[in-house]
Parts: C-alpha cells; structure tokens; sequence
C-alpha cells in the first residue's frame, strides 16, 4: 500500500476514534477520500493528520483576541427544543460568556478545531459520533487539556456505566438539568477564565 | 375566567424552563409539535425493521423530548422501549406511547392555543372543552 494514503482502520487509529466515526467523518466531507475500483476506501495520510491537527497540539497557544475575555461555551445537543432552552437559560444568567451550538459531534469537533471552547457542554447519545467520542478525542490532546467539560445526558447511572462512566475530570448533569447548578458550574468556569487576565 | 387543565403533560415544566415567558413557552410548544411528530415516526420505522440500536437511539430522543413538557407517563413509556431495546428483552408494542402521544400532542397544541384570559397554563385535571381535530 501507498505510504500516502491509509485505510479507513488506519485513520481510526491515527485519531483514536472508530472505524464508524472516520466513515461518518468521510461521508460528510470532513475529511476528503475516495474508494479504489475494488470498493476500498483510501484516505490520504496528509487529510488525516490535517484533521489531527488541532489548534495547541503543538503545544503553542493561539495569540489573545479581544473577543477572548468572554468564556467561551461550546453546547453539543441535537435536539431543537433542548438547544433553545439552553439558549434562553444561559443568557438570561448575565455571565460573561459566548455561547454556541453544534447539533452534532461532527460539527462539534470541527468547531473545537477552529474555535477552541473553554467549556464544553455535551450531550451523549447522538447520531453519529456520540458526546463520549467528542470528549474522548479532546482528552487525547494535551492542548486541550485545560478545558472544562460537563455531560448533560438523561441516561441513567446504569447506562453511563455501561459505556464506561464519567471520563475523569468530566462533571454529569443528569437531565432534566437542574440549572441553579449548572448556572454555578458556568460561573465557576468563567472565573477560572478571568485568572488568565489577571 | 377559565383555566385550562392537563393531564397528560405539566405545562408549568416548560413555562420554568422558558423563564415564565410566555411567547417563547408558545415557540417551544410550536418547537415540539413541529419535531416530536418525526422522532415517533422514526421510532416505530426503527421498531418495524427491527434496528435495536436506531429504536434505542430514537425512544431516548423522543423521551427527551416530552420530559420537556412534563408528559411523565409518556416519558417512563419511552423509558421502557428503550431499555428493552439496548438490550435482549422483546421491544414492548409502540401501541400505548403511541396513543399516549396523540393526546400530549393534543394537550401541549390547547396549551399553546391558550390566551392570557385562559390564566396560565395548570396541570392536575381533565382538558377543557372539545377536542381538536387533527394530528
């Protein structure tokens, strides 16, 4: 095989992610492939490292902007009603924040690529790649390691067990949320945030 | 004046969650009439073909969905398909959610249509007048 170009399982190892997820990230164009004659997806090696390169990775950090005192709150959640609430909530609160929202884990990691949030807000169960396969991409780099991120899922006790648990450093907002305390965890990131400018 | 009155959903869980506004209470209700109908349709297609994984996927988003209008029995049903879905247990019949749905979605469409003269939304007893037609 070409040096250039790996396999759907190679991919998969080289992001730490499935096979399922690298298949879903080709079918939606975010990472560019092609399939041989013979059927067999090839994926150049230079799209998947360009995917794997994240803003930090190399361990520098990107230079402030004056948008960067906000915190800035990325919210994973594809349903429509349950996003329009956690809009009108969380800026009603009057917390210095910047909010956005993805409907998917795939546009969520493109958004954390480009946009590094400082707090993550996520949903698990989703169609494609899931809040766990978000969260576990970004606990592989060290450049993201700083960031703050909580579950808000209404899957039981049992069922997060099933899929492993809560990640380490990961708080669980079990839905429905109870959002004096979700409201506290915002304000206790974003002060964690204003220490930068101190 | 006339109170409305629900018994299939508990309006006061999406009026908290709206603040107390009422207009955007009358957006997520339309919110909820314009995707819950698809996710039930969704559901019982990943039931017909037999797909464990969409039918769990699908009584876990729909049950999301009507916990946001306070449809509690509705929601423990959902909770019942898709526990039996994510594992080896026979799927329940979609047969009571789905006849459960008609009326939340009935109650949730009176909830909306309700004027300020009605007085705010009050979960407990049986709906007010004649029923709408329609789904």
């Amino acid at each position: 095989m070409s040096s250039d170009v790996c396999t759907t399982q190679e991919a998969a190892e080289i992001l730490g992610i499935s096979v399922t997820s690298v298949q879903q990230l080709v079918e939606t164009g975010v990472i560019e492939a092609w399939k041989t004659k013979g059927g067999h997806r090839r994926i150049p090696i230079a799209a998947v490292y360009a995917y794997k390169n994240l803003p930090g990775a190399s361990g520098q950090a990107a230079a402030p902007s004056p948008r960067s005192k906000l915190t800035a709150v990325l919210v994973i959640e594809d349903n429509k009603m349950q996003r329009d609430i956690y809009e009108k909530k969380l800026s009603s609160w009057g917390l210095p924040i910047a909010l956005t929202f993805c409907e998917n884990g795939y546009q969520a990691l493109v958004e954390i690529a480009s946009h590094k949030p400082d707090v993550l807000l996520a949903d698990i169960v989703m169609e494609g790649i899931d809040g766990y396969e978000v969260i576990k991409t970004i606990q592989t780099y060290p450049g993201l390691a700083d960031m703050d991120i909580a579950i808000l899922s209404s899957l039981t006790g049992a069922e997060i067990e099933k899929r492993g648990g809560i990640p380490n450093g990961v708080v669980f907002f079990e839905k429905p949320i109870n959002y004096d305390e979700l409201r506290g965890y915002l304000r206790a990131c974003c002060a964690h945030k204003a220490r930068q400018f101190a | 004046m006339t109170h409305s009155r629900y018994i299939h959903i508990d309006p006061q869980v999406l009026l908290d969650a709206a603040d107390g506004d009422i207009a955007v209470f009358c957006d997520l209700c339309q919110t909820f009439l314009d995707i819950a109908p698809p996710m039930l349709r969704e559901l019982e297609a990943a039931v017909d073909r037999q797909d464990r994984a969409a039918a769990a996927r699908h009584s876990h988003s729909l049950k999301g969905t009507v916990a946001l209008v306070g449809a509690r029995e509705l929601a423990a049903l959902l909770q019942a398909v898709e526990s039996a879905a994510g594992s080896d247990a026979p799927i329940p019949d979609l047969a009571a959610p789905q006849a459960l749905f008609g009326s939340v979605a009935q109650e949730v469409r009176q909830c909306m249509n309700s004027t300020p003269a009605d007085g705010l939304p009050v979960a407990g007893a049986a709906p007010a007048s004649e029923p709408e037609s329609g789904t």
